[in-house]
């Protein structure tokens, strides 16, 4: 920043708008052009006021503070005067039962649109993105100066994104651009959460990522990234296991060990993972392993049936075929129905030696 | 063109004003009151009574004599409201067929937008009496926390009483108009409004002839009935630890007791001490038993300590809405009846660190600020505007049970908010939008409004769909919701009519019915 004061800026950016280095749109910005074949002398609304409707609706993409006829740097007290003198041309109530014809549509629409300005104009966060907006990289100067900026006056070497941070805060962006790239955050953000609840991680981690790509002030995308690469981990490990179960190939069983191991870091209280693992090391004969496993899951979820059967199952292995007993017992209370539990109790109650089939 | 009246609706009672001669008068009704009860009787002889006439009969007509039907309205049998009234009424109340509450009385069943109803056409005749002219349009209030099916019911009985419903607006909303009307200066200023049946607090800013609500918030549990009830506890506990005898059997003496316990609460905001008589209140094989006590000021406000308490709580969370801190606020504006109590006002005061206004009749306040939208709307005469808020947020249900909320409580009307959503499983032809309103993040918590199927979503992997959900509220308070698939433009929507109260045809049959009722007055 060249350290100019915002008014002074302002005044910078709305030269360069004249002089049509920065483009908002369509280069249409300044005397919107009236229909004359709209106006209608018949309508209980007099000329002068359709006009200014017509005119307001034709602009409504303008940047919020025009939409208020505000400096951007206004203070709070200021936009709320001109948003009730606005309200007071443009609210719907003004006209109720009187005959207007399709000024009530367009009414409608420059009122919500003006309401919308004044409310994202009122709220300090929204105020504070679009105040960004203006404030950096909008004077020719301040561009000046940061580009020459000599590497050795810097305490440090920027980083890469370090450096594309500052590039971004180089460049302005038109204010309704900004909220174009914001809403289009949002909604992969939205698309994103629904993913994420279907489990599909992928495809919510390239939704993020392209919500991060669009928006990349906003936190909370940034944490939410971090929490679906972890179930992603998971997920990449359940394939492997699946592949590893399938073609019993050691190697695809040791790297999916390794990626669950990974997941475990993530999540480290969730049972689910540890299960897997059990599982995972009972098939690939590490015993003590499965066995490690099995305990913290059923430590971590005391009625999880299934998570007592696993570790009743590696007990048997172990040839602890008494704790493994009280173990199925306890399965066995918790889901009385599960009939694996069932033959792993028949099995831990015939004597060790004796073949579990055969009989007739 | 007819003039339109203001109408606050009341728990307790209700009150009609007019614009007459440039200036907002409050009408009295026949008996020279400017405030009728909300009560509707039938009497032993099948005569129907409306205001000071039920009331005068209340005692010796208990089981057929609805108070406090606003309490009722809009709500769902098994909610806590209802179950709670019907704890506390003397007449019967059932489940109706939309699981909507209604009361018997006479052996007739009525709904309550028909009782709400049955009362507006009494304020309809009082105005009609006082300007010598028909009336039909009318701009009636409701608690800043009536969520959209109170409201649509309010407006069912408007219809019911033969009214033209310009608008519903919130009590406080129209304590403020009241206020603000010819008022050039720019302020902030809190409506405080603790009446019969329910509390509501709003933060409003005015300025150039405009009245924007900043926010609202209140607790529809909370008013001068808590004290009413909390101090015939008291008698009754009393009465009991003195003579033996329990009266909480007994409608009669319940009635009979009600009625004297509010009376001495009202008494109790002038004196410091009052007397409850009520002889031959009970009989045993003793003989007749009369109830006589003394009450005084302090033990009244030690049992409604709590509850002022939990009216600032509430006060608190309109402030942070607001976005605003108590200091900030330039003035403070009492209404409903129950704020003439000394413990109120001061809890008010002590909070604000101010003397609330007292330019203002808290009784009369909100049915002037009705009046006078109903003339800005109509007359332009007067140059002041409305920037009416929505009370609750507005949403829809997720497939996992949450609520996305669309439109944040609190929201200028009109508005129009829309949102991206996205299918849960793959080539998934249709979605159900389910729209609700409320304040909870778990869907089922919140009021279900409408739902509504946008179908024909050509196959895709799940999550692929882009369908834009868009939420308008017009200037009218209509809710309208629509589900567009960008990907074809298909679009579905829905206009939200609330569910719960009457179809049209029930308010035509129920209209048909009072017809023959309208017989001329009895003088």
């Amino acid at each position: 920043m060249s350290g100019q004061p915002p008014a002074q800026l302002e005044g910078c950016l709305e030269r360069w708008i004249e002089a049509g280095l920065v483009s908002l749109d369509a280069g249409e910005e300044s005397e919107a052009v009236v229909d004359p074949g709209a106006i209608d002398t018949d309508l209980d609304i007099d000329v002068e006021l359709q006009e200014r409707i017509l005119s307001f609706d034709r602009q409504l993409d303008r940047p919020y503070h025009e939409l208020l006829g505000v400096a951007a740097d206004a203070d709070s007290k200021t936009i709320k005067r001109a948003y009730f003198k606005l309200s007071k041309d443009f609210h719907p109530d003004r006209y109720f039962r009187r005959e207007i014809g399709d000024y009530a549509e367009r009414l409608d629409r420059v009122f919500k649109k003006i309401a919308l300005a004044y409310e994202l104009l009122m709220d300090p966060t929204t105020r504070a993105e679009i105040a960004k907006s203006y404030r950096v990289g909008s004077s020719p100067q301040s561009a000046k100066v940061a580009t020459a900026v000599k590497p050795g006056d810097a305490p440090h070497k920027l980083s890469k994104r370090e450096m594309l941070e500052k590039l971004r805060r180089q460049v302005k962006i038109p204010d309704e651009i900004l909220f174009e790239r914001k809403r289009r955050a949002r909604e992969l953000f939205g698309s994103a959460r629904v993913l994420r609840h279907q489990e599909n991680w992928n495809e919510a981690a390239s939704c993020i990522r392209l919500a991060i790509a669009f928006d990349p002030w906003t936190d909370d995308y940034k944490e939410a990234f971090g929490e679906v690469l972890a179930n992603l981990a998971q997920m990449r490990a359940e394939k492997l296991i699946e592949q590893a179960m399938d073609t019993s190939d050691g190697r695809s069983q040791k790297e999916a060990l390794n990626l669950l191991e990974e997941a475990i870091m993530y999540r480290p209280s969730d049972p689910e993972i540890q299960h897997r693992a059990a599982e995972l090391s009972m098939a690939g004969d590490d015993l003590e392993q499965a066995r490690e496993y099995a305990e913290r899951a059923v430590e971590l979820e005391p009625e999880g049936a299934v998570y007592h059967l696993t570790l009743s199952k590696v007990l048997r292995r172990l040839g602890l075929r008494q704790q493994a007993q009280s173990v199925v017992q306890t399965a066995r209370k918790l889901d009385p129905s599960n009939p694996e539990i069932q033959e792993e109790l028949r099995r831990l109650r015939q004597r060790p030696g004796r073949s579990s089939g055969g009989m007739i | 063109m007819s003039r339109v009246i203001g109408i606050d609706l009341g728990t307790t009672n209700s009150c009609v004003a007019v614009i007459d001669g440039g200036k907002p008068v409050v009408i009295p009704n026949a008996g020279g009151y400017k405030t009728s009860p909300s009560m509707f009787a039938i009497s032993q002889d099948g005569k129907r009574l409306v205001g000071h006439l039920a009331k005068r009969q209340a005692i010796t007509n208990a089981r057929n004599t609805v108070s406090a039907s606003k309490r009722l309205i809009g709500r769902r049998f098994d909610s806590e409201e209802v179950q709670k009234s019907m704890e506390l009424s003397p007449f019967e109340i059932v489940r109706g067929p939309n699981d909507d509450p209604r009361v018997i009385i006479g052996g007739k069943t009525f709904t309550c937008a028909e009782i709400a109803g049955i009362i507006l056409r009494e304020m309809k005749h009082v105005a009609e009496e006082y300007l010598g002219e028909p009336v039909t349009d009318a701009v009636i209030t409701v608690p800043a926390h009536f969520n959209d099916t109170q409201r649509q019911s309010t407006k069912d009985a408007g219809k019911i009483a033969g009214l033209n419903v310009l608008r519903i607006i919130n009590e406080p909303t129209a304590a403020a108009l009241a206020y603000g009307i010819g008022r050039e200066v720019e302020e902030k200023i809190a409506v405080y409004d603790l009446g019969g049946g329910t509390f509501d607090i709003s933060i409003v800013e005015l300025g150039d002839g405009v009245v924007e609500v900043l926010a609202t918030s209140g607790d529809t549990f909370l008013g001068g009935e808590d004290f009413d009830r909390r101090l015939v506890d008291h008698i009754l506990k009393e009465f009991e630890a003195r003579e033996g005898i329990d009266l909480r059997g007994d409608a009669m003496a319940l009635q009979r007791l009600k009625d004297a316990a509010e009376k001495a609460k009202c008494d109790l905001s002038s004196v410091q001490t009052t007397e409850l008589n009520l002889p031959f209140i009970a009989n045993d094989e003793n003989g007749p038993r009369h109830l006589n006590l003394e009450i005084d000021r302090e033990t009244l406000e030690s049992l409604a300590a709590d509850v002022v308490q939990r009216t600032t709580q509430c006060v608190e969370q309109c402030l942070a809405d607001a976005e605003l801190t108590k200091d900030l606020i330039d003035h403070v504006i009492l209404v409903g009846g129950q704020t003439r109590m000394p413990l109120v006002q001061k809890a008010v005061a002590d909070y604000f660190g101010k003397r609330p206004h007292r330019g203002v009749n808290p009784d009369e306040v909100v049915a002037i600020g009705a009046c006078i939208q109903g003339s800005v709307l109509t007359s332009h005469e007067q140059d002041l505007l409305l920037l009416d808020v929505t009370p609750l947020s507005l949403g829809i249900a997720t497939f996992d049970g949450h609520f996305a909320e669309l439109i944040h409580r609190n929201s200028t009307v009109p508005v129009m908010k829309a949102h991206v959503f996205t299918t849960t499983r793959s080539d998934q032809s249709a979605v159900k939008i389910r729209v609700l309103q409320g304040e909870s993040d778990k869907a089922e918590d919140n009021d279900l409004l409408g739902e509504f199927v946008l179908s024909n979503i050509p196959p895709a992997p799940k999550g692929e769909p882009e369908i834009e959900v868009s939420f308008d509220i017009d200037a009218n308070g209509i809710v309208s919701v629509s589900a567009r698939d960008l990907a074809t433009n298909g679009e579905q929507s829905i206009t939200v009519s609330a569910r719960g109260t009457l179809d049209d045809e029930e308010i035509e049959q129920i209209m048909r019915e009072h017809e023959e009722y309208e017989l001329p007055q009895e003088k």
